[in-house]
């Protein structure tokens, strides 16, 4: 059975002249422990996939079943528990809450989920001894490098224990060799851990290491 | 995300932005520290007009005064033209209360007995023992069982025949004695002028006691109607009887235990016959109603202090939002709830509310502490027993519910905004 199964989705915004379809009947199947990338040029609706994917958006039509059970149109507090029990995301621009410490930033999903404070803590720790980070705890979010903090915002897409993680662009803002090692790190997690993993990036070297590579131009999917 | 969890994230976000937080937090105080303080210096004057009454204790005397007090006071604005004459309206009857009144309310239903006060104004008073004279303004005892306080001695007795007087505070220092109780005992001489020949002559007078400072009394010595009987009729001697007999007012006593409506039925039948009736509570009562008034107008100014504080409020949690946009979109990606971000936004408002309305007391009972040490041994050290602010509980309590109520209210507005941010919108990067 495939973790996620997209059935000819559709993705319209807007109505009348300024409609405009970002997806295009979109029809995928991604099983447990694959490594995906999305890649496509802006505006090819990469990103608004994604975030069907990660259920941040409805489609207009078609169905979305994530370990068999179709999601498309469920409660709120259900798609809010599943999001945060299920994914991990990575983001570009790290998202990290500059004025709290690495911990604190990594504690954040287990926070949410309503995780006592201590176990909060013990999780938090190992996440960020997978990152080698642990020594950094303490520190404020903003008093890292650049590199440091992709490897915490990776931390906190792990605490969780998810099921998939998704890494919008997480080399995007990073020099090739601090880029590289976060590439390292997110598919030794898709080895080890056997975590889902799906990329979105338009750079080719990175979408080359996953097992997949799924183009969309214009709302659709295309051969490469 | 739990209670506690949303408590303490409220609570950081307040302290990261320190500045603003202080300043929304100083605004809500002014409001409340305002409001407290008046509500102190009402309830504070308040219990003391309470037990002045309480102190006088005649609960079941009032004083009756000629004419209709309430019509008069609306007279001024009715008609200023010149009205027809009324035989039936006799205008010396109006200013004053005849024999023919004091008969008629005796009648009353519920009335024991009825006083009636005759214009006297001594020329002085003079200790035996001392050549200084000083001025002397009596105030006849109505009822058996007032309950003045008192220095030392007693109130006069209202039917002995010894003519008594209970003086003011302060003669008997003027006098030349060294405490109020030396005094008491003593005779004095009060002199009146007679009103046909102008003839001055002394009448004597026993001190029975010297009373303490009182809202009630203010200055005035009682006297007994012995002591009165003998001034009026040295004074009026060789007028015609019918005009000697007129009163200026009257004291009456009522049945002991008369419920308010027997007390009204009373004050109505006196209005039927022109008279106006008057409780010691009805008096203080309308020290109370001016009181009230004036803390009700402040009161207000606290409100809309609070008021806007409260747009303060909107405000600075409006700049929160708009500030942590991306922290809170990632938190809803991450699954928080919006009511739990709402919860979030709201409790930050709550907690400005909240210290706001307690530094507000805080400093108002300070307030209370040096006012009521420094301003009132100063300005009203004359009334002991007095505290100008007085706090209770319970309205404490309502001010706090009252503003963290309103930081509620002003907290809704961007929490709903917070709540409803979309996360893909949020989490955008341009």
């Amino acid at each position: 059975m495939s973790l996620i199964e997209v059935s000819n989705v559709k993705k319209l915004y807007g109505k009348g002249d300024s409609e405009f379809t970002a997806l295009n009947g979109v029809s995928l199947s991604i099983s447990q422990g694959e490594s995906i990338a999305i890649v496509g040029k802006s505006g090819s609706g990469k990103s608004t996939l994604m975030h069907i994917l990660a259920m941040l958006d409805q489609p207009t039509t078609g169905h979305i079943r994530i370990n068999g059970e179709d999601v498309t149109n469920i409660k709120e507090k259900k798609v809010n528990e599943m999001r945060n029990s299920l994914f991990g995301f990575v983001f570009q621009q790290f998202f990290l809450n500059a004025k709290d410490s690495v911990l604190e930033n990594v504690m954040l999903p287990l926070k949410i989920a309503g995780v006592s404070g201590k176990e909060r803590k013990l999780l938090a720790m190992e996440a960020l001894r997978e990152v080698e980070l642990d020594d950094k705890a303490k520190n404020k979010a903003n008093n890292i490098s650049g590199g440091q903090k992709q490897r915490v915002c990776v931390a906190r897409a792990l605490v969780n224990q998810p099921k998939i993680i998704f890494a919008d662009e997480p080399t995007g803002n990073l020099d090739s060799s601090t880029g590289t090692h976060i590439e390292n790190l997110l598919f030794d997690l898709n080895k080890s851990h056997g975590i889902t993993l799906i990329v979105v990036t338009h750079d080719y070297d990175l979408a080359s290491r996953c097992d997949r590579q799924i183009h969309i131009k214009d709302g659709m999917i295309v051969e490469a | 995300m739990k209670f506690t969890d949303i408590l303490k994230t409220a609570g950081v976000n307040l302290r990261r932005s320190k500045s603003r937080t202080i300043l929304t937090i100083l605004a809500i105080f002014i409001g409340s520290f305002t409001i407290t303080l008046t509500s102190g210096i009402n309830t504070g004057v308040n219990a003391y007009l309470d037990k002045q009454v309480q102190n006088v204790g005649a609960e079941n005397y009032m004083d009756v005064l000629p004419g209709d007090i309430s019509e008069s006071a609306g007279g001024i604005l009715e008609s200023s033209e010149p009205q027809e004459y009324d035989p039936e309206l006799d205008g010396a009857s109006m200013e004053t209360i005849s024999t023919d009144d004091v008969a008629k309310m005796e009648k009353i239903d519920g009335i024991e007995s009825v006083t009636v006060y005759q214009s006297v104004t001594p020329e002085y008073i003079q200790s035996e023992e001392n050549t200084k004279k000083y001025v002397l303004s009596p105030q006849n005892m109505a009822a058996e069982n007032m309950k003045i306080d008192m220095k030392a001695g007693r109130l006069p007795k209202l039917d002995s025949s010894t003519p008594e007087i209970a003086l003011a505070p302060g003669y008997a220092k003027l006098m030349g004695y060294r405490s109020e109780s030396e005094i008491v005992g003593k005779t004095m001489v009060v002199a009146v002028k007679n009103l046909v020949t102008g003839e001055i002559t002394e009448v004597d007078a026993k001190v029975s006691g010297v009373q303490d400072v009182s809202l009630i009394s203010r200055g005035r010595s009682w006297i007994n109607a012995s002591l009165q009987e003998r001034l009026y009729d040295t004074a009026t001697e060789g007028l015609p009887q019918e005009i000697k007999d007129r009163a200026f007012a009257a004291g009456v006593t009522f049945t002991k235990g008369l419920d308010a409506d027997g007390v009204q039925e009373i004050k109505d039948n006196l209005l039927k016959m022109g008279l106006t009736g008057m409780t010691i509570e009805d008096e203080i009562g309308m020290m109370k109603t001016v009181m009230t008034a004036i803390s009700a107008v402040l009161i207000i100014f606290g409100v809309i202090a609070l008021l806007a504080a409260s747009i303060g409020i909107v405000n600075t949690l409006f700049m929160s939002v708009q500030e942590r946009t991306r922290e809170i979109g990632l938190m809803k990606a991450m699954g928080l709830s919006r009511g739990k971000i709402f919860a979030q936004f709201t409790f930050e408002a709550i907690m400005l509310g909240f210290w706001g309305s307690v530094i507000g007391i805080g400093v108002a009972y300070l307030a209370k502490l040096f006012v009521n040490s420094v301003v009132v041994k100063a300005f009203f050290d004359e009334l002991p027993s007095f505290t100008l602010i007085n706090y209770d509980i319970l309205t404490l309590i309502v001010i706090i519910a009252v503003v963290v109520l309103i930081a509620f209210l002003a907290g809704t507005l961007p929490a709903r905004s917070a709540s409803r941010l979309d996360p893909i919108d949020a989490l955008k990067y341009e």
